[in-house]
């Protein structure tokens, strides 16, 4: 068990509630215990007393004549005599002793002989007639009573009982109160456990049904646990239900927004290329038929040559950047300053469309061990996504730098902010959530993907300016080559 | 009839007393009638039956007479009801008179009523036959074991290495009563032999008053010894065996006079006396004395003739004498 599991406070509630009856049948079956096995011991106690009491005082009035006269024989006789009209207590022996504790007589003469003093450790045990109790820890209980006679102390009785049957009761009553309160502890809590079970198991079903959300996907409560329970929990497993028919619907509808957002994307990607290829084409035209008509003229000829290698070139890398942006991820390489040289490039026929301003910054050289394909994907789709927002005539800011053992790529764009939904699934890396119902949402979505695949971090903020995301990617080489 | 531990009861001397003796009118008077009733009704039953069974009486004249009064000490003692009841209903038959047996604890209040003549008889004990034989008449001695004799004991624990008086100084010791032979006066004249008195020579003394409370008092260990008389203690050995079994005989006396039954000098040659000694020397020729006779585990109440008390005659002078 953890450490957080010995806390009280995490255990299920169908532990605790038979715990707390448990514990309370014990504190209760403890004080009832105890209250009748004093009131036991003081019934015991005060019967002792009473027949011992009797005892002495019979046996004192018919031995007090013969103990004036220290006749040995009669004494003894006595107690012999109230053997037999005493067989309601266990006596163990019985003494007769002058005042200076000398034995006259006693009921075993064998062990406490005539004109021998009683035994120390009877004196030490002896206590008046009216103080008589039972002690747990001595079989015996030894009384004393003084005999008077005309104000004087003649003689003592001593009187040993013998107790063990009263001790053997407490122990058969002690026992049988353990026996039964551990019985009635027992059947408590187990009934107040299955009790527990049944009242909580609504709330099992719901959070059972709520784990499986872990991994992926609602699924319904069944028909035959909302048949089983109250009116209350129905309602309560109906509205659960309704709601997750609501969440699956809402992400099948993500999905085809999915799909169809992947092939907007593709559109405007299309449209992005022949936009491209068509500025150049058409310079290229143009050079081409000058050429034609002014073929004899040298100048006119090198210029047009140079405007369509121009062009040509421009085609050219238009179709090597789409290349190296959509060819397979699965060939991972490591990130470059070229593959950020060719962000810009791939950028600039949206900035120069939107008549936009670019501040572009990178800190860094060379290479960086860290998925190249990847992080193209993010900035691309961060600037595209900057570019989109900022407007006609917007700003877009862009910087990159190493921070520690990571790469650090920001990108501020003026105009309107991320809207609230997206920025916060954006700071919750929660991907799935995310609307898509615009292009920003795409690139978003994407982004977010390519960062948890890259355990990277997002953070995204709105200001007055505009907005600004930043991503933090981790090296996977702590030493960075090259770092500005 | 089987003798068990409340069976036995030893009575000495019995006296039938007529009470012809004026001077004790008054007082015998007074305990005839503290009998009651019951009495008179037993004797009515018994008067009856004598009447067809005993001619050799003159029944009907003893009937209606005052009660015979018969002294019981308790040699070894139980109150017996069938055996009190036996011999009454057995002397009562015999002598054809009420009869009314008289009990007390000590020898010395038996052997005073019947020297005072206020008990018919008596069955008491050598000793005190002894110190006033001049004031009674012999009646009986019982016959045991086919001799009318005993012996007295020295007892001790089960068990105890002794085998003499000598082995018993500084005991703690029992006896019986003050003016028992065997439970007094044949250990006292053992000890003044040895120029020594009882209270000198063992650490304690105390009287059980019964020879049965003596083995009781030594089997107990109340007392380390005990003086007692052999008869008792031989009786008890077959009706209590694990009382006697605790003790142990330490020494036995000579062969000694047994307690004999006596009756005052001037009941001598009246009806009554003769009445009396025929009952008890017929005892055991009739049913009912018989089982008396079982119960007390004796063959029969013999004639006194030839009996030899002179022996506890010399046991009284040896003690007298040393002082």
């Amino acid at each position: 068990m953890s450490f957080t599991g010995l806390r009280p406070a995490s255990w299920p509630i169908s532990i605790k509630i038979p715990l707390v009856v448990a514990i309370l049948m014990i504190a209760i079956g403890t004080l009832v215990t105890e209250r009748v096995l004093a009131k036991l011991s003081d019934i015991q106690d005060q019967n002792l007393k009473e027949l011992s009491g009797a005892y002495l005082d019979g046996l004192s009035t018919s031995v007090l004549p013969h103990v004036l006269r220290a006749d040995i024989w009669e004494i003894f006789d006595a107690i012999e005599r109230s053997k037999s009209q005493y067989e309601n207590i266990s006596i163990v022996s019985t003494i007769v002793a002058d005042p200076r504790d000398i034995i006259l007589a006693a009921s075993d003469p064998g062990e406490f002989p005539t004109e021998t003093p009683i035994p120390e450790s009877h004196l030490k045990t002896a206590i008046p007639e009216d103080m008589v109790r039972i002690r747990a820890d001595l079989p015996v209980v030894r009384v004393t009573k003084n005999m008077e006679f005309q104000g004087q102390i003649i003689g003592k009785l001593m009187v040993t009982l013998d107790v063990k049957e009263q001790l053997a009761e407490r122990r058969s009553v002690r026992l049988a109160l353990i026996g039964t309160n551990t019985f009635f502890t027992v059947f408590f809590a187990a009934f107040g456990y299955l009790l527990t079970r049944r009242m909580t198991r609504p709330m099992q079903i719901l959070a059972e049904h709520l784990d499986q959300t872990k991994e992926g996907g609602f699924t319904e409560i069944n028909a035959t646990d909302i048949g089983s329970s109250s009116k209350e929990i129905s309602t309560l497993y109906n509205s659960y239900n309704s709601m997750v028919r609501a969440v699956n619907e809402r992400d099948m509808l993500a999905a085809t927004l999915h799909e169809e957002e992947k092939l907007a994307s593709l559109g405007r990607l299309a449209a992005a290329m022949a936009h491209e290829i068509n500025n150049p084409l058409g310079g290229m035209l143009n050079a081409l038929e000058t050429l034609k008509r002014h073929e004899g003229k040298p100048e006119v000829r090198q210029k047009s040559i140079g405007l369509l290698e121009r062009g040509l070139k421009s085609i050219g890398e238009v179709v090597q950047t789409s290349l190296l942006a959509y060819r397979n991820r699965a060939a991972k390489r490591k990130l470059s300053e070229k593959d950020f040289a060719d962000l810009r490039r791939l950028l600039r026929p949206e900035i120069l469309r939107r008549a936009q301003t670019l501040d572009w910054k990178s800190d860094w050289r060379d290479e960086l061990a860290i998925d190249g394909t990847s992080v193209r994907q993010i900035g691309l789709n961060l600037l595209l996504n900057a570019s989109h927002a900022a407007g006609y005539g917007g700003e877009i800011t862009f910087r990159s730098a190493i921070d520690k053992d990571s790469l650090r790529i920001s990108v501020q764009n003026s105009g309107r902010g991320i809207p609230a939904d997206l920025l916060h699934c954006l700071n919750n890396k929660n991907s799935k959530k995310l609307q898509l119902d615009d292009s920003a949402g795409l690139g978003l979505w994407v982004i977010c993907r390519l960062v948890e695949e890259l355990r990277g971090q997002i953070k995204a903020t709105n200001s007055d300016a505009g907005a600004l995301v930043s991503v933090e990617i981790p090296l996977k080489e702590a030493v960075v080559r090259h770092a500005a | 009839m089987g003798l068990t531990a409340n069976d036995i009861q030893l009575f000495i001397p019995v006296l039938f007393h007529t009470s012809f003796d004026t001077a004790f009118d008054t007082a015998f008077d007074t305990a005839s009638t503290r009998g009651g009733s019951m009495k008179r009704r037993v004797f009515l039953k018994h008067s009856l039956a004598l009447a067809s069974g005993l001619g050799a009486l003159s029944a009907p004249a003893l009937a209606q007479g005052p009660a015979l009064r018969f002294g019981l000490t308790p040699v070894f003692l139980s109150n017996d009801l069938s055996l009190l009841n036996g011999l009454e209903e057995y002397f009562s038959n015999a002598t054809g008179s009420r009869v009314e047996l008289i009990q007390k604890r000590t020898y010395q209040e038996i052997t005073t009523l019947l020297v005072a003549g206020r008990l018919d008889a008596a069955w008491i004990c050598g000793y005190p036959f002894i110190r006033f034989q001049d004031a009674l008449e012999l009646l009986s001695v019982p016959v045991w074991r086919g001799r009318p004799r005993y012996q007295a004991y020295l007892i001790g624990a089960a068990g105890r290495d002794a085998s003499s008086i000598d082995d018993l100084a500084g005991d703690l010791h029992c006896f019986s009563d003050p003016d028992s032979n065997s439970g007094y006066l044949v250990t006292t004249a053992l000890l003044a032999e040895r120029n020594m008195r009882p209270d000198d020579y063992f650490r304690k003394t105390f009287f059980a008053y019964g020879h049965r409370n003596v083995v009781r008092a030594v089997a107990s260990k109340l007392a380390q010894s005990g003086s007692v008389d052999g008869y008792v203690w031989e009786v008890l050995s077959q009706i209590e065996p694990e009382l006697t079994a605790k003790t142990t005989v330490i020494s036995k006396s000579d062969w000694l006079g047994f307690p004999p039954i006596a009756a005052p000098k001037a009941a001598v040659g009246t009806p009554h006396f003769a009445a009396i000694r025929n009952a008890i020397l017929n005892m055991h020729l009739d049913p009912l004395g018989k089982q008396v006779l079982d119960l007390l585990k004796l063959d029969s109440f013999g004639p006194p003739e030839g009996t030899d008390f002179a022996k506890i005659a010399g046991f009284m002078k040896k003690v007298r004498d040393f002082g």
